[in-house]
């Protein structure tokens, strides 16, 4: 049985009448990715601020590495780094500058890991905040919550903004983070990034969370839409009886239709025509809830 | 300058500490320079000063006007009754409610405070700064006051131009820490600086009436003004006790701000 690094118990936040999170109970173990996964607004970051003690729960707990985020968070922080959703910077400093104090406010860090983290991200410490694009802040803000090589990573949507090689290189990051065995906290609301990395995967709707799976647990039940062109007429009639597919349409060369889980059968049956073309759209995550939770949350 | 959060507050400040610094040298020297001409005419302004209606010189802060000939008089009048104490209270005023809110405002308080400090250091960190930033912009003012006085031949002691400067400095720190406390309470900026003008104009059109209006009289020291103006330090000099309503307001405010800040969400 894996330690548990943090823990949230009935935790409940409302913002006067309007519900944030909704009796939460979540687990996260040591040295796994965990991630939050939900629509905007659905509560990820509420959930991530209460962890950080930046707000306070209406009523519930929560604890990090045995520690109550209320009374010991200055402990927690020391071995938690911990990028925000909505990032803002001083833009009067230089990344340098502003890595510096951070530094200093930790009590100092090793310079050359801050380095190596520049140079992976590409990323120049001597511009001024000000000038940088939102992807550079967003580098800075990932290097300020790993330069102290902390035991937890608590990151609410770490990928906004990063261009296509730098999110593969974060992806690199965070492989390397878990074989080092520390534990990493991630919200998403892209769920192929989160099938990605993750290991297991708490999905949250409407301040509610509904499941908390395996990865492959999820991605049986994620919804994919789905367009095959053949080279020749066929008709839905040619693709009835198969396991998870609705919405079918046939018309004229092309079939369309909405799949569940394993595309196995479909495919195969596709195979007996020649196909031109096989356009699969990624999952998307609404349509997943509606399909799958949408009674539960309900 | 980035050892610290106050060190790096005041460094965020630099530009804004240095021109307040400047306009005060340029507002003493002025000020300063008038005085051999204003020497000269002693008599007919001493006449024309009598004349003034009672509600106008006490509006000048309780100042000895017939004085002005002086030197202790000529600065009471032309820089401590009213110029220098509202300069402290802008400067002390927009320092303090932005020292917590700005931040909150900006919305850099998330990532201040996911490094390992308390709530309550940020707060005292951030009131440090707001004292040393008003603490040298009350020296330099002194200095420049001294330097002043030896150059354009006026006769006053440096002791009690360091009185005035600072009772001066705890005037303006003392409103400025009402802007601060609100901003800890609430986060926002824009209201500090609303609820400290309203205490700083209150307390300024208060000790004004006390001295014109016979009920009010009693009641002179509740208005902070009555500690710089009336006490006239310029003249009479300080001891400990004129300074205490001072220290008490920045304690209460002080402490009303961790409390505050510390019960609180922090705006996302």
């Amino acid at each position: 049985m894996a330690k548990v690094v943090v823990t949230t118990k009935n935790l409940t936040k409302y913002y006067g009448n309007t519900r944030g999170v909704e009796s939460l109970d979540l687990e996260i173990n040591e040295g796994e990715v965990f991630g939050y996964l939900g629509p905007n607004g659905a509560g990820k970051t509420t959930t991530i601020r209460m962890l950080l003690d930046l707000i306070r729960p209406t009523s519930g707990q929560a604890s990090i590495f045995g520690l109550s985020t209320s009374t010991d968070t200055v402990k927690i922080k020391k071995r938690i780094g911990y990028l925000p959703g909505e990032l803002e910077l001083y833009k009067n400093m230089s990344g340098s500058d502003l890595i510096h104090y951070f530094a200093a406010l930790r009590g100092g860090v090793d310079w050359n890991l801050v380095l190596q983290l520049a140079e992976r991200f590409k990323y120049d410490m001597k511009k001024p905040v000000k000038t940088l694009s939102s992807g550079n802040k967003h580098k800075l803000g990932l290097i300020q919550a790993f330069m102290h090589s902390p035991e937890l990573l608590i990151l609410d949507e770490p990928t906004t903004g990063l261009d296509p090689l730098m999110q593969q290189e974060f992806y690199r990051l965070i492989q390397e983070v878990k074989k080092e065995g520390r534990t990493i906290l991630l919200s998403s609301h892209n769920l192929p990034e989160v099938e990605r990395i993750c290991d297991r995967v708490g999905v949250i709707h409407d301040g509610r969370l509904i499941t908390v799976e395996n990865v492959s647990e999820l991605k049986s039940k994620a919804v994919r839409t789905l367009e095959i062109h053949f080279a020749s007429q066929v008709t839905a009639a040619d693709f009835d009886n198969l396991e998870g597919i609705s919405e079918l349409k046939a018309e004229g060369r092309v079939v369309r239709c909405t799949v569940k889980g394993s595309l196995d059968g479909l495919v195969k049956r596709a195979a007996r025509f020649e196909v031109v073309d096989l356009i699969s759209h990624e999952p998307d995550l609404e349509e997943t809830f509606l399909a799958y939770y949408g009674g539960l949350a309900n | 300058m980035f050892r610290n959060i106050t060190f790096k507050t005041i460094r965020d400040r630099r530009m804004s500490l240095i021109w307040w610094n400047i306009g005060f040298v340029a507002m003493v020297f002025s000020i300063v320079a008038l005085y051999p001409s204003i020497k000269e005419s002693a008599a007919p302004l001493a006449e024309y000063v009598n004349n003034l209606p009672d509600a106008v010189k006490a509006l000048f802060g309780g100042t000895d006007l017939t004085d002005i000939a002086s030197p202790t008089g000529f600065l009471n009048a032309e820089l401590f009754g009213l110029m220098v104490p509202i300069m402290f209270i802008i400067f002390a005023t927009g320092f303090g409610s932005s020292a917590i809110a700005g931040e909150e405002e900006q919305g850099t308080m998330d990532l201040l405070l996911a490094n390992p400090l308390s709530r309550r250091r940020v707060v005292i960190e951030k009131f440090l700064a707001l004292a040393l930033s008003v603490a040298l912009l009350g020296f330099i003012m002194w200095l420049s006051l001294v330097i002043g006085a030896k150059i354009f031949d006026m006769t006053i002691s440096t002791v009690k131009l360091a009185a005035v400067s600072l009772t001066s400095v705890l005037l303006g720190f003392s409103f400025g820490m009402i802007g601060f406390a609100t901003g800890c309470l609430t986060g926002k900026r824009g209201l500090g600086i609303a609820v400290a003008t309203i205490f700083a104009g209150g307390s300024f059109i208060f000790n004004a009436i006390a001295k014109l209006v016979e009920e009010a009289k009693d009641y002179e020291g509740l208005s902070l003004f009555y500690y710089h103006s009336d006490i006239n330090p310029l003249k009479n000099g300080i001891d400990f006790g004129d300074v205490v309503p001072f220290i008490a307001v920045i304690a209460v405010a002080l402490v009303v701000g961790i409390i505050g800040f510390d019960r609180r969400d922090i705006a996302s």
